[in-house]
């Protein structure tokens, strides 16, 4: 529920206060209830859990606005303090073997074995003040300077406030006389900014090292223990800062019949907010760092076209480009971070692993032997060619989680009464680790689906041969399967509608009946064989398509 | 006047909320080391937490595979899935891609390591306990035990490691290998303070004793070849204290029986589940993923399994759900005599009771015969003799006989259908299917005192006192009758010999791996009893691969490096 007042004063005439107040409130509630013969019991007790979760957000800004215009200069002089405060508390409780099933999750009181009871509460708050100075001059010079400081709690003490300066400035060139009554250039705007943003979204108390609790016992009594939480606090938390320099054209032709923008960036991010897996010998697993310092170039086109207009067929097509190439500068280790996959020059989603060539084939007998492996094993790259595959000097950054680039391209098409929109969609470049190649099981012990595996008959590439002698974790360099191409082109959405001729339509005095259908992700061109990569390589969610058939009649 | 008014409130709204508290983070649902472990209850948990770490390696799969497997006892069952530590084939410290159940290497490291750091954060901060000085003794000589035990493990299983004893209060990127023997200086050192400050017995089953830290540092004196203090302090757990073995050894496994005078130390779980180890988002989220006791799902075979050939059984809660992860070697049955000694009975199972009636096909040779079981008729027999099929087409009941479980030369044949060790079933679950069982792992029983004793004598020349001590188990081990038959006497005293009688002894209960490592037989008994392992073993294995999820995470990587001969 999103509820908002405010309370607006004109002071002066130029001079106006503004208070505004919103409340977020969310109220969430989860029940589940497994019965014995499920797959996630597996025999076990029947288990009824509820989750009740409730959420307060208040968002509290007093705006101060002050203009005036000296001849043609125009000023607006603003000052902005708000306040963001977020309240979450949840309550589980659960238990086991309740004695009616069909009660489901509202019978939990009647568990009667392995009830326990959660509850969690996480508080943040941003406070902020912001000055901002608009200039403009005759609708042709705008400038905007910026000036905010921002507190967060997340961070630790000492390092919760932050300055954040800005400047953004723009030339209308079509408002020059020289172009004022251009037909062709119709619109032409030139934009540079440089700003400072800050980033704290990190989870509360990530400064804090707490405590898990453990269930344990002596004998049958319980003695629950707590222990360090898997995640250590970091008392040195502070702002991840992002420096943009932007240089932007937005433009007009012909009448605006086609419009775009087209942006080029530069980003340097400083302090990155990142969890960290950190050495499992240090009795820790992970903590929230400010790891390094990345750097983003990109540049995003827009571009509108209206490419057919007559009175029965309209034509309308969109297309955005959007290429941004990150890499790491700078990491706090000094050397790169295997662990995490940052490495210098590289973006921070790198997969690092063996590069797999192939499987080792009947004729390679010999040559897998040097390395100790079997014609059907997977073969890869010995990358130093020191005749032995080890795993400091044999895997190599095989491929960035990146895109390349990303597009988009929206088709809008009336023909008369139809009306038709297609949406395009295309992510190209990036690799994803495709968890489905865990499914395939050299043991040949368990339910499968096809793979393309390695015989003697079908010297596949894809596959190691199957072994009743290797499990998966036996077979050299398994990990290495699973990476692959993610690069899809997807019809993301299209709708085709109809709409009934209005001599029918006032027959049952509605003014307008539209039918339509409409369907999402209805085919994807995907590297990967039956797989949409849009969800990343996880396979137990696959992405969905849909179909939705409807009617809009209005009257 | 209006004016006036407005303003007014807008200074109100604005001055109200500037005050930056709003930023000082309380965490009020939430615990820190600072509040909890500065209060006598809340050190208390800390020390329960730092027990609860034996639950990691302890009745769990990935403590069964690297105490107890890759040794002469035992052959992967068909649905093994670490092939490699159970045949140190193709060993290597990446454990990239598997499941979270499989990871065996790393769960095992960062469990001992978390162990380590809140032993540490104890024993430094136990003055600021708020507790009384007596009870602050008592609790250091717990903590001082747990870490020793906690290294031990580390450093038997990979040498030279990572080694502290402070606490880790800020992000750590590096780490060292310390010597072993280094490591265990600290060992010998926490346990002489345990022995000197921890009480005799206790009433809260599960915690360290006196005699249990005693009886820990005889297996460590053992191991470090002090042959003359392992022998002192084991005879002394077995004469000053009030342990006495067990009259019959099959008993030692019953359910009834989880707290019994033989036991020493253990690793205790529950029946009451919700004090069990199993994952859980609120109450345990750093869990293990199947929780409790798991040794009755691992040392099962198919017996309900039609499509091996299985008849006349169903899954139910007194035969168990069977893992089939391990199997005997023909080695390990043969081991033992159970014409005189009663431990083959008690450590394994050898018949089925049909809890499926009908009409089956049984196999025999490559003819089918069709058979009719009611309730109650034997279904399944397994036996490590080979039984004739002119024998067994007269049978109702399938036979799993020598032939069907290993090939002539001693490998396996087929690993679905086997003797299976039954120490660990678990009648007592609440379903079938339940994996959790409340089973406490014994650590230390009285047995292996007099088998550390004999062990260090014959060690020390004194092989009559070794046979004696053996002779007190084997004695208490032998069938009814035949008492005389189980003596050994000084000249069978060999290693090989103690080597076998721990097998009897102590099949499946965490100890064979470090037996054989400590006794320099590791490549020598697994080259010659486990044919699966044959062709991978060597000497380096004596020590395990390093985490690669470790060696990937530290900064100082040309220090900290992997094990030799591991990749």
């Amino acid at each position: 529920m999103f509820t908002s007042a405010y309370l607006g004063v004109n002071l002066l005439d130029n001079l106006s206060f503004k208070t505004n107040l919103g409340m977020n409130l969310t109220s969430t509630r989860e029940g589940l209830y497994a019965g014995s013969q499920t797959n996630f019991r597996n025999g076990a007790q029947p288990l009824a859990r509820y989750i009740a979760g409730n959420s307060v957000g208040l968002n509290l800004e007093n705006i101060l606005n002050y203009n005036f215009n000296v001849n043609k200069h125009s000023f607006v002089l603003t000052g902005v303090h708000s306040v963001l405060t977020n309240h979450f508390e949840s309550s589980t409780a659960e238990g086991a073997n309740q004695l009616i099933n069909s009660q489901l999750y509202y019978g939990l009181a009647n568990a009667n074995s392995q009830v326990s009871i959660g509850a969690s509460l996480k508080e943040s708050a941003l406070i902020s003040y912001t000055g901002r100075l608009l200039y403009n001059y005759n609708d042709k010079y705008l400038m905007t300077l910026t000036a905010r400081t921002d507190g967060a709690s997340q961070l630790s003490e000492g390092n919760k406030w932050a300055f954040f300066p800005s400047a953004s400035l723009a030339w209308r060139v079509s408002q020059e006389d020289f172009l004022k009554d251009n037909g062709t250039i119709s619109d032409l705007k030139v934009r540079v900014s440089y700003g400072i943003a800050g980033n704290s979204a990190v989870e509360p108390y990530s400064t804090q090292s707490v405590l898990n609790r453990v269930p344990f016992a002596w004998d049958e009594s319980a003695a629950i223990g707590y222990t360090y939480a898997p995640r250590i606090g970091n008392s040195d938390l502070k702002w991840e800062t992002s420096t943009t320099t932007n240089f932007g054209v937005d433009f007009g032709l012909l009448n605006n019949r086609i419009t775009g923008t087209v942006d080029v960036f530069t980003t340097t991010t400083k302090d990155l907010l990142l969890e960290r897996l950190l050495p499992l010998s240090s009795g820790a697993l992970s903590t929230i760092e400010n790891v390094g310092e990345t750097e983003n170039k990109g540049i995003e086109l827009g571009l509108n076209a209206i490419a057919v207009d007559k009175k029965n067929f309209k034509w309308n097509v969109g297309v955005n480009w959007f290429k941004v190439n990150e890499k790491i500068v700078r990491l706090a280790t000094a050397s790169n971070d295997v662990a995490n996959g940052w490495f210098i020059g590289e973006t921070t989603q790198s997969y690092y692993d063996y590069e797999k060539l192939g499987i080792w084939q009947s004729n390679e007998v010999d040559a897998a032997k040097a390395f100790g492996q079997n014609v059907g094993d997977i073969k890869v790259k010995d990358q130093n060619g020191d005749g032995k595959i080890d795993a400091t000097n044999d895997r190599v950054i095989l491929g960035s989680g990146r895109p390349s680039w990303i597009g988009n391209l929206n088709n809008d098409i009336k023909f008369h009464n139809f009306d038709l929109n297609l949406q395009l969609f295309a992510r190209w470049g990036q690799m994803v680790r495709y968890a489905f190649t865990g499914v395939y099981d050299p043991q040949a012990n368990e339910n499968s689906l096809i793979h393309n595996y390695w015989t003697p008959e079908n010297p596949s590439n894809d596959f190691p041969r199957p072994n009743a002698s290797k499990s998966q974790s036996a077979t050299l360099y398994y990990s290495s399967l699973f990476y692959k191409d993610g690069s899809f082109f997807k019809l993301r959405g299209a709708t085709l509608g109809y709409t009934l001729p209005k001599s029918l339509v006032s027959k049952i005095n509605a003014s307008n009946i539209r039918v339509y259908i409409s369907g999402r992700n209805l085919w994807t061109y995907s590297k990967i064989e039956d797989y949409d990569p849009e969800r990343g390589g996880n396979f137990t969610n696959p992405m969905t398509k849909v179909f939705v058939g409807g009617v809009n009649v209005d009257f | 006047m209006k004016h006036i008014n407005k303003l007014f409130v807008a200074i109100f709204l604005f001055g109200s909320i500037g005050c930056s508290d709003l930023l000082e983070e309380e965490n009020r649902a939430g615990l820190t080391a600072n509040t909890v472990y500065t209060s006598p209850a809340g050190f208390e948990s800390l020390v329960n937490a730092a027990y609860s770490y034996t639950r990691a390696w302890y009745g769990k799969e990935e403590g069964y595979n690297l105490m107890e497997m890759g040794s002469d006892l035992w052959y992967p069952g068909v649905d093994n899935r670490r092939l490699d530590l159970m045949a140190y084939s193709n060993l290597q410290g990446s454990e990239a891609g598997l499941a979270a159940t499989e990871t065996f290497l790393e769960r095992l490291w960062q469990r001992s390591y978390q162990a380590i750091n809140l032993c540490n954060t104890g024993i430094l901060g136990v003055k600021e306990s708020g507790m009384t000085e007596s009870l602050q003794k008592t609790r250091e000589g717990e903590l001082r035990f747990l870490r020793a035990h906690y290294y031990w493990l580390l450093t038997e299983q990979w040498g030279d490691v990572h080694f502290s004893t402070d606490a880790t209060i800020t992000a750590q990127t590096t780490a060292n290998k310390t010597p072993r023997a280094k490591i265990y200086e600290q060992i010998l050192e926490d346990l002489n303070f345990a022995i000197a400050n921890l009480p005799v017995t206790t009433t809260q089953y599960g915690r360290a004793t006196k005699p249990a830290a005693e009886g820990f540092l005889a297996r460590i004196q053992l191991t470090l070849g002090n042959n003359q203090a392992a022998s002192t302090l084991a005879q002394k757990v077995i004469s000053d204290y009030t342990y006495k073995l067990l009259p019959k050894y099959a008993d030692l496994w019953k359910m009834a029986n989880l707290k019994n005078t033989e036991v020493i130390w253990a690793c205790n779980y529950t029946s009451d589940l919700t004090l069990s180890d199993l994952t859980n988002a609120v109450t345990n989220p750093d869990g293990h993923p199947r929780g409790g006791h798991n040794g009755h799902l691992h040392f099962g075979m198919a017996y309900e399994r039609t499509a091996t050939g299985s008849i006349g059984m169903a899954r139910d809660v007194a035969n168990g759900r069977p893992f089939v992860r391990y199997m005997p070697t023909k080695f390990l049955l043969e081991v033992f005599d159970e014409t005189k000694d009663s431990r083959y009975a008690g450590t394994f199972k050898t018949a089925w009771i049909c809890n499926k009636a009908g009409k089956y096909k049984k196999k025999v040779g490559t003819e089918e015969i069709e058979v009719t079981l009611a309730l109650g008729d034997t279904a399944i027999v397994a036996t490590k003799y080979e039984v004739s099929d002119e024998v067994d087409r007269t049978k109702k009941y399938l036979i799993i006989d020598q032939s069907k479980m290993y090939k002539a030369d001693g490998s396996f044949n087929g690993n679905a259908m086997f003797v299976p060790l039954q120490k660990f079933d678990d009648p007592t679950r609440p379903t079938f299917n339940e994996a959790q069982s409340g089973r406490d792992a014994f650590i230390i029983r009285l047995a292996e005192m007099y088998m550390i004793a004999a062990e260090a004598e014959m060690n020390l020349g004194n092989k009559t006192k070794a046979a004696d001590l053996i002779n007190v188990l084997r004695t208490r081990a032998a069938l009814p009758g035949k008492e005389a038959d189980m003596q050994v006497s000084a000249s069978d005293m060999t290693i090989d010999f103690i080597l076998d009688e721990r097998a009897r002894e102590f099949a499946g209960e965490q100890l064979r791996w470090f037996d054989l490592k400590r006794t320099g037989k590791l490549v020598e008994r697994v080259k010659k009893y486990n044919l699966a392992a044959v062709a991978f073993v060597q000497d380096f294995h004596n020590i395990r691969p390093i985490p690669q999820k470790q060696i990937d995470a530290v900064t100082n990587k040309s220090e900290f490096v992997q094990n030799p001969g591991y990749k």
